[in-house]
């Protein structure tokens, strides 16, 4: 009786009491206190051979089976508490890949708000980005949706990036500058919206680093500005043979490519261009 | 007499390719000690812990424990799959579900 009474001082009940002879783990999987954030950060302070972090869903279990409304909401909160979890870490050791599946990107309002100084020091210790999402409009509200982007478009040290989505404006002018991304190595786009004028210095810029670079589908707004980006491109790579600089190219990967017209730019013009910008031995499928 | 330590790890990850994770489970229980190093490396790979509105507190005191056993040291990827809250419809499907699988028989 006293020990109960104790117990209940203390602001507990005897529910609770029972699981005090418990290991201290189960005590806490039973009685949960600790956030999401602060053991995160406690697992990537312990780990040493952590390469990927995917946040996804549940699989579906029966194919009529559809996504709780809540589910954007609870996504977005979860990426950021593990935002923050990764800003608290001062050293991550090993090369991490954050990837972002089934990712809904849209405004709600329990997607709560991102402090955009701890984002950019979380992105700051991933070396890949891989965001795969659906996406719907953006909608007149600004909110974590666009504030999550301007994180994502700042940081310059990835060295891997990976943006598949089919909604056409999610991620419309993510490539803004041709100083972006300084490091890219890795690229693939599902969709891309950019303009030529930036699209093809950005990419000439890449090109003594660039191993990869996979365009799913490409649209740029002017008539006859693919040739225009390869162009560019072309030149970047004479100028790099000349000076006894290696390619590093092996994977190069197009869909389809549109410049303002409704048909896709020809594939017989695309292998033309391909062809003399290949390195070696590539990976061309149309 | 060479132990199965001693196999190489190709060897092993091709036997581990054609085991199932309970499999997995179960060879590690029987294993022998110094076994337990190169089945600890596979079988904790991949670690999945479900994160979300009810389950985020469960989630976070998993991934708590993790970081606290040794389970850690081998840790490459971490899939955090997103639960959301009760979904009423969920139940009914399951139970479709069940009725077809047993109007099948």
């Amino acid at each position: 009786m006293k020990t109960t009474r104790k117990i209940n001082a203390l602001g507990s009940s005897d529910h609770e009491f029972r699981f005090q002879s418990l290991p201290v783990a189960l005590i806490e999987y039973l009685q949960p206190t600790v956030k999401l954030s602060t053991a995160f950060a406690d697992f990537l302070r312990v780990t040493h051979r952590l390469t990927t972090i995917r946040l996804t869903r549940v699989r579906k279990v029966f194919w009529l089976e559809t996504l709780p409304p809540d589910y954007p909401g609870i996504y977005s909160r979860v990426v950021l508490q593990l935002l923050d979890g990764l800003s608290r870490v001062k050293y991550i050791p090993s090369l991490i890949t954050l990837e972002l599946c089934h990712c809904p990107f849209v405004n709600t309002k329990d997607s709560g708000r991102v402090d955009k100084a701890i984002a950019s020091q979380a992105i700051g210790k991933i070396t890949r980005l891989k965001v795969h999402t659906r996406g719907t409009d953006p909608g007149y509200r600004r909110g974590y949706r666009e504030d999550l982007l301007d994180v994502f478009k700042d940081a310059y040290h990835l060295k891997g990036l990976c943006i598949l989505t089919n909604h056409h404006q999610t991620f419309k002018d993510f490539i803004n500058s041709p100083t972006q991304f300084e490091h890219l190595v890795q690229v693939q786009f599902g969709l891309l919206y950019t303009e030529a004028s930036v699209f093809g210095p950005f990419i000439a810029k890449k090109l003594p680093q660039l191993e990869m670079l996979i365009i799913g589908e490409g649209h740029v707004r002017e008539p006859g500005s693919w040739t225009e980006v390869f162009e560019v491109w072309r030149r970047k790579k004479s100028a790099m043979i000349a000076r006894g600089q290696p390619l590093k190219l092996v994977v190069f990967r197009i869909g389809r490519l549109y410049d303002g017209v409704a048909q896709p730019v020809s594939a017989l013009e695309i292998v033309t261009i391909t062809d003399q910008l290949c390195a070696v031995q590539l990976n061309v499928s149309f | 007499m060479l132990s199965i330590v001693a196999l190489p790890v190709e060897l092993w990850m091709e036997v581990i390719s054609h085991m199932t994770r309970e499999d997995l489970l179960q060879l590690r229980l029987c294993s022998s000690r110094t076994l337990l190093p190169i089945i600890n490396q596979f079988l904790f790979e991949t670690i999945y812990i479900s994160v979300g509105a009810e389950e985020g507190r469960r989630g976070a005191a998993r991934m708590r424990a993790v970081s606290r056993s040794t389970i850690a040291q081998h840790v490459r990827v971490l899939v955090l799959k997103v639960v959301s809250g009760p979904f009423p419809s969920e139940c009914l499907l399951s139970l479709l579900q069940f009725s077809l699988y047993y109007l099948q028989d």
